[in-house]
């Protein structure tokens, strides 16, 4: 193998004989260049592969003699690993810099490059601490000449604080090194970490070495001292930002992890003191970038904080299941992780030249009409948000584990809350860069416009968007370096996922998803048709949910994929209306249906988690492509992840308290935690997904402004994963918790409040998108309230309240796509009459809503029947009652949404719309009916769903022929469908017969006044249908929830802003801070000594 | 003592350089401040390589081996203290460079003039 | 004002929290066992008589090699700060105020030669005396300095400057090399003969080391003072 010092040598060597190679001419000189970068990157890597996994280093002491005597360098498998991630990033960045269309780097430049690649190479190899200090310098020093090739004159103000930093941190390494060589008399760092707990003990060792671990410490730009850093991230060349986090930042971490140990040797006083310094680098600029306008100012932040965590892992040892065990292994992937995507986003901001972060008056230009570009964006940020199914994730997981498992509480909670700060800023760029061109990211509920005429235009829904709408995208052509590192980078995320994956242990589901995703998103690139593709789906999956379920026995599990996939494989067939090419709409749909089987198959908490996170990423990208569902999707990630990260801290809480937590498999009661603050977070974590009250204020926008097929899947089919958790971790809820008040009381109320309180914003809902979606928020709460009974009768009807919903919401949903298709406007009062015109429309949405409503003779009141039953059995009067009253309201909405769309009188402009396709009336049709079948011979759902709830409880209701008797008294769907339909026939028939006596009113029998109303709408019948409850609610109707949201918003903003003004801009200031952070270790220090 | 003497002057060196670091408005001067601070740290690198009554560590006719070992300073520190200081110049000589060119954009040497980057 | 309060008061309380440190440090007799082993077996082993000059270019030698880089880093890095704004105006004329004054003139005139010689001196002897190629190159740039100043050179060639950089540093990284293939390791020295302690032709390759380094460190210095120099800055 090639000695490490040859590497050293030859990158220097290269480094001084450029000027003699640009001889050659300056293209030329960089293609060489290239390859010698190449040639670092094949001997790296060729370390890598011949150490990892043999336990052995490579060594080279230097001079002709052995360490101490001389400086020794080793390279370990993780030192190859890391070199070679660096090296191919390196060599990204160089064609990145050297291809760009302006500012091309040449001459000197090219040289401080491989200057500052050396310095890494040295300071991850030497193992001498003096010639660290060296390394430092040289990466330091390089970074400075580069800084100067900034377009941004502020560059060398941000540089001088830069070095004045840099500065002092060298001086207190250099202390403390000159302290260690007194105490220790060896600069090997072998040596030194074998003799430090006898010769570094005293507390003239432990202050030298405080001194040098604030060095280390200040190198890595922690906050609250890093101002400096921040600020030239935001002038520097973007290139240079990916330099700095990619290169110079992963090699001065492992000056750390050398350090280390000596650290731990001397003085106990060391880990925590590192712990508090990693916390606080993380959460402290996670705070701060948020409503940061420059992007590469964020990115600044981003970074530090990263690195803040990486140094957090050093210290926790990994727990749970990949990672743990293996030494180093967490940070390494964090870092690598991070260099990675790190530099990808710095490379995407130089190759748009658009700085803008998505907050503040600007927003990023829309990469709708660059797929590419946008995926190698979106895998980026999920990436470097620890998503799966990038290697972070896995990373993050075991070091979320190894902070439960040691009881690091607090440190959890840091790193939740920063993880989440963090998807609210990148999340909110990336989804700016995602948005449709029209969009201005304001739209979060209905939109009214202000006259008739501009309706139409701008009420279509999200239908007509897609690959189509390119225009007005970012401009300009993304240069060819850029396109190849970028290109480089995405291959190497990619790679280390795989490999993580399959490092994993529980990579399987994650796999057949990801490879589902991909070969749709395959058919997209060959430009398949998506009619083509969605045939190809459903057959698909029609073939996986059979095979998947055939044979097995009724369980939870597989009633949940016939649930998920069976109403997922019907209303694809909606699709085929569609004609022309949706990139990424089936790829994304047959994600979320295999993640969502995934979720029902998994056998562990990791599983289970991992799958939740895929279905969460999955639909998010499914709801971002409506037209105006930026806004909506900022709140959707925001809302989804903070639902994940509790369900992270609620497994992390319960994996410490019980390792068997989880391990059973899916079964009811399988997340089972007896730790009181596990069961709250996982129950609320599942509530967020649920929309339950206060939570909610993601799901109407979310569900309204994807595109309409996208609308009836997540409410339909996605909104049910909420309940399959619920039933999983059943066991959780039912013990007391504080004052012998159970969880599953408090969720019962939460439950039919949120039944309550959907149905009351539906009612006052113009967009009928927003009513359906309020509409599904007041049933799912149904659903929780039912299985917080925990009784036999409630869970039954929890499930039977599922599968009707999954009908019903879907068919009304696809009923309400054909007709916006067809009459291009989601607001009722701009519809009426359309009952002549499109009259398997009707029927559908009329059986819908008598399914919903809970009225007799349909499936809805079975539910409502089985629901009062289970109440009054547990003695939930009040519930009840409540239940009853939302009942009640959910049908006036329903009343006004057939009676606005399908009754009184037809728009002209709408006398000529046909009937909606067949392949949008066909999946109704089908649900139609299974609604019909399961109301008449309800025992067909019923039973089954007893088959499924047996394992927990025995039966409580029995059987005779189609009537279940409960305690309380029967129902037999047959005899119910008979008499309401004998009791409709009668009047229907006497209507008939007085039908020739109605008088008929024209269109424009209307006298109007001579003025022109302000708000024309507001003159329609239809328009405030409900406007005399809102008086009678009074109160109850303030927006209240989105308030207390926008008040916390408000709260994190103010934060920011404080936290940000630490950061003045004067280097004497961020002196004084460094200053400050190195008198704070000796205030830590001494109290710890 | 010798020791004593110079750690404690090097001490001192340091606290003035970080004061005048911190105090000064002007670029030059802060610059100085920062020298200031690097030669302490010089400084205390040489005095921690001190021996009591010790010689140079050069072979020279009156002194053999036997007389380095037993009476010549430690010869390491005084080759860090030689790397530390070409690396303190070169930072030095960046700085300047540096200085000038703020002073190029803002027309003003004072740090405080120099503050466009913040939060 | 409340900022520099607060700033005395930092530096006070760590002065006074660190300055325990640092007074508890006392003399001792011995020298660190690794020092010992330096100064016992290095003159035997390299033939150099200065043993700061053996660890430095030998022993620490990667250190040194690294401190070369810095200091081309930095030379690289001025000559990139000044570029921009040498290119933004007239900046490739010298500005010259006034002529330098007699005095300047006539003892350059009679120092330059010497202070060449000199620089060359400390260099070749640095495995001999106090002194090497550090030293050396700095005396050579102060006579370039120097030269400026008086207007004996009123142009430094650049393309001269950029050869003898390179050469050297690559000269440099080539005797590392040899010392790898030919020698024990990387920078070791030894496989030139180690000749007799206390003559010019001595320590093996140290003295072609540090030959090259004084010459580096002179081209590299004179370049950044010759980059300063040019502009007398108007943007």
């Amino acid at each position: 193998m090639v000695s490490p010092v040859v590497l050293i040598a030859a990158s220097l060597g290269f480094a001084f004989l450029y000027p003699l190679v640009e001889r050659l001419g300056e293209r030329a000189a960089t293609r060489i260049a290239l390859l010698v970068l190449a040639a670092f990157a094949g001997t790296t890597a060729g370390w890598t592969v011949s150490l990892i996994g043999s336990g052995v280093a490579l060594t080279a002491d230097t001079a002709g003699f052995v360490a101490p005597l001389s400086i020794q360098l080793q390279v370990t498998a993780v030192d190859a690993l890391a070199m070679t991630v660096v090296t191919l990033l390196a060599l990204a960045a160089l064609v990145q810099l050297t291809e760009r269309a302006t500012d091309r780097w040449h001459g000197k430049q090219v040289v401080l490059f491989f200057v500052l690649l050396l310095g890494s190479y040295g300071l991850i190899m030497t193992r001498d601490l003096f010639n660290v200090f060296v390394f430092m310098e040289i990466s330091g020093i390089s970074v400075f000449g580069l800084l100067s090739t900034s377009r941004d004159g502020r560059v060398f103000e941000a540089g001088f604080k830069y070095m004045v930093a840099s500065g002092l941190a060298s001086v207190f390494f250099l202390i403390g090194t000159a302290f260690v060589y007194r105490s220790v008399g060896s600069l090997s760092i072998a040596d030194i970490t074998a003799a430090a707990p006898v010769a570094l003990a005293s507390p003239v060792g432990v202050m030298g070495l405080l001194f040098l671990v604030t060095g280390i410490l200040i190198e890595l730009k922690p906050a609250p001292a890093n101002g400096w850093a921040i600020d030239t991230y935001q002038a520097a060349d973007p290139g240079i930002g990916a330099l700095l986090s990619a290169v110079n930042a992963t090699a001065m971490v492992f000056v750390l992890v050398r350090v280390m140990p000596i650290l731990a040797g001397a003085s106990p006083v060391f880990v925590p003191l590192v712990l508090i310094a990693g916390a606080g680098a993380f959460l402290i600029p996670q705070a701060q970038a948020l409503l940061q306008e420059s992007f590469k100012r964020m990115l600044g932040y981003s970074s530090v904080a990263q690195i803040g965590l990486v140094v957090l892992a050093i210290v926790i040892p990994a727990a749970g299941v990949p990672f743990a065990g293996v030494a180093l292994a967490v940070p390494l992937v964090l870092l690598l992780n991070h260099a990675v995507a790190k530099a990808t986003l710095f490379w995407i901001a130089d190759a748009t030249g658009d700085d803008a972060s998505g907050f503040g008056g600007s927003l990023p230009a829309s990469l709708r009409g660059r797929p590419a570009l946008l995926v190698v964006a979106a895998i980026a940020v999920l990436a470097l948000l620890g998503l799966p199914p990038f290697p972070g994730f896995w990373a993050k997981w075991s070091l979320v584990m190894g902070l439960a498992a040691g009881g690091h509480i607090g440190l959890l909670v840091v790193v939740l809350l920063g993880s989440l700060l963090e998807v609210v800023y990148l999340g909110r760029w990336l989804i700016m860069r995602m948005r449709h061109v029209d969009d201005d990211a304001t739209v979060v509920s209905q939109r009214i416009p202000a006259d008739f005429a501009e309706s139409r235009a701008d009420a279509v829904s999200g239908a007509a968007s897609g690959a189509s709408d390119a225009s007005g995208a970012a401009a300009g052509a993304i240069p060819v370096g850029a396109t190849v590192s970028l290109g480089l980078a995405t291959l190497l995320m990619a790679g280390a996922s795989v490999a993580a994956l399959l490092g994993s242990g529980v990579g399987m589901p994650v796999l057949i998803v990801l490879i589902g995703v991909a070969a749709f998103a395959v058919l997209d690139v060959l430009r398949i048709p998506l009619r083509l593709q969605a045939i190809v789906a459903i057959a698909g999956l029609s073939w996986w949910g059979v095979s998947a379920v055939s044979g097995a026995a009724l369980t939870l599990q597989s009633g949940f994929v016939l649930l998920f996939v069976g109403g997922a494989v019907v209303q694809l067939v909606a699709l085929l209306a569609r004609p022309g090419r949706r990139a990424g709409l089936v790829a994304l749909i047959v994600g979320m249906v295999l993640s969502l089987a995934a979720l029902t198959a998994a056998t562990s908490p990791l599983e289970v988690f991992v799958a939740w996170e895929l279905m969460t990423l999955t639909s998010f990208f499914l709801v971002v492509r409506g037209r105006f569902a930026a806004a909506a999707s900022v709140r959707y990630l925001t809302f989804s992840l903070a639902s994940a990260l509790l369900m992270l801290a609620a497994f992390s809480l319960a994996t410490a308290a019980n390792p068997a937590f989880g391990t059973g498999g899916g079964v009811i009661g399988t997340l089972t935690t007896s730790v009181p603050w596990a069961a709250v977070l996982l129950a609320l974590s599942v509530l967020i997904k649920l929309g339950a009250i206060g939570l909610h204020i993601w799901l109407p926008s979310s569900y309204a402004e994807a595109e309409d097929e996208v609308s009836s899947l997540a409410s339909s089919v996605l909104s049910k994963a909420g309940i399959l958790l619920l039933f999983l971790g059943a066991g959780s809820f039912a013990a007391p918790l504080f004052a012998g008040v159970a969880l599953n009381q408090v969720l019962g109320w939460i439950g039919v409040i949120t039944a309550l309180a959907g149905g009351m914003m539906a009612l006052f809902q113009e967009d009928i998108k927003y009513t359906l979606a309020y509409s599904s928020m007041s049933q799912l709460g149904y659903m929780v309230l039912a299985f917080a009974l925990m009784s036999h009768l409630g869970w039954v009807t929890a499930l039977y309240l599922a599968v009707n919903h999954l009908l019903f919401k879907g068919m009304l949903f696809l009923a309400v796509a054909g007709i916006v298709m067809r009459t291009g406007t989601r607001l009722m009062y701009q519809m009426g009459g359309l009952i002549k015109r499109m009259p398997f429309s009707f029927v559908s949405v009329l059986v819908g809503i008598i399914a919903v409503s809970g009225v007799p003779p349909l499936a809805g009141f079975g539910g409502k029947w089985l629901l009062y039953t289970a109440l009054i059995e547990q003695g939930w009067y009040l519930q009840a009652a409540l239940a009853l009253f939302s009942s009640g309201i959910a049908f006036l909405y329903l009343f006004r949404l057939i009676h606005s769309m399908f009754l009184g009188q037809r728009k002209t402009h709408h006398d000529t719309v046909t009937e909606a396709p067949a392949a949008v009336l066909i999946p109704q049709f089908v649900f139609l009916v299974i609604i019909i079948a399961i109301s008449m011979f309800p025992n067909l759902l019923i039973k089954p769903l007893q088959t499924i709830v047996e394992p927990a409880f025995a039966s409580s209701v029995r059987w005779e022929g189609y009537t279940v008797i409960s305690s309380l008294g029967y129902w037999n769907g047959n005899a119910v469908m008979y008499v309401v339909i004998g009791v409709f026939l009668a009047p229907l028939l006497w209507l008939l017969a007085v039908k020739g006596r109605t008088y008929r009113v024209e269109q424009f029998n209307i006298v109007f006044a001579a003025e022109r109303p302000h708000t024309p709408q507001s003159t329609h019948y239809a328009y405030n249908f409900y406007g005399h409850y809102q008086k009678a609610f009074g109160r109850l109707l303030d927006p209240w929830v989105e308030r207390f949201w926008s008040g916390v918003s408000a709260t994190a903003g103010t934060v920011s802003q404080t936290l940000r003004a630490w950061n003045t801009g004067n280097p004497q200031t961020y002196a004084l801070q460094i200053l400050l952070y190195l008198f704070l270790t000796y205030l830590v220090a001494r109290g710890g000594l | 003592m010798m020791t004593q003497i110079l750690t404690v002057l090097a001490f001192l060196l340091m606290a003035l350089g970080v004061w005048g670091l911190m105090s000064r408005r002007h670029l030059i001067r802060i610059i100085i401040g920062f020298s200031l601070l690097d030669t302490g740290v010089h400084l205390l690198l040489v005095a921690f390589g001190y021996r009591s009554g010790g010689t140079a560590p050069i072979l020279s006719d009156g002194i053999g081996v036997s007389g380095l070992v037993s009476g010549a300073v430690d010869p390491i520190p005084s080759a860090l203290v030689l790397t530390a200081i070409v690396i303190g110049l070169a930072v030095t000589a960046l700085m300047l460079s540096f200085a000038v060119r703020m002073y190029a954009r803002t027309r003003s040497i004072y740090i405080d003039k120099n503050k466009e980057l913040k939060w | 004002m409340f900022k520099r309060l607060f700033s005395l008061v930092l530096v006070v309380a760590l002065a006074a929290a660190f300055f325990p440190l640092f007074a508890t440090i006392g003399d001792r007799g011995d020298v660190s066992p690794l020092a010992e082993s330096y100064l016992a077996d290095a003159p035997d082993a390299l033939g150099s008589a200065n043993l700061v000059t053996s660890v430095i270019v030998t022993y620490r030698g990667l250190d040194t090699l690294g401190e070369v880089t810095v200091l081309f880093a930095a030379s690289a890095g001025v000559s990139l700060v000044f570029s921009r704004l040498g290119s933004s105006s007239d900046g490739r004329r010298p500005v010259q105020n006034h002529a330098p004054s007699e005095l300047v003139v006539t003892g350059a005139g009679l120092l330059l030669p010497l202070i060449f010689v000199f620089g060359v001196f400390i260099f070749v002897h640095g495995h001999l005396t106090p002194g090497g190629g550090f030293q050396g190159g700095v005396v050579i740039a102060s006579g370039v300095l120097l030269a400026l100043l008086a207007g004996t050179l009123t142009e430094l060639s650049h393309g001269m400057l950029s050869v003898l950089e390179m050469l050297s540093g690559a000269g440099y990284v080539a005797v590392g090399l040899l010392g790898l293939w030919l020698a024990g390791g990387f920078l070791d020295p030894r496989f030139l003969p180690t000749g007799e302690i206390g003559s010019l032709f001595s320590g093996g390759a140290i003295p072609v080391i540090y030959s090259l380094v004084g010459i580096k460190v002179g081209a590299e210095l004179s370049g950044v003072i010759d980059a300063m120099r040019r502009r007398r800055v108007v943007e």
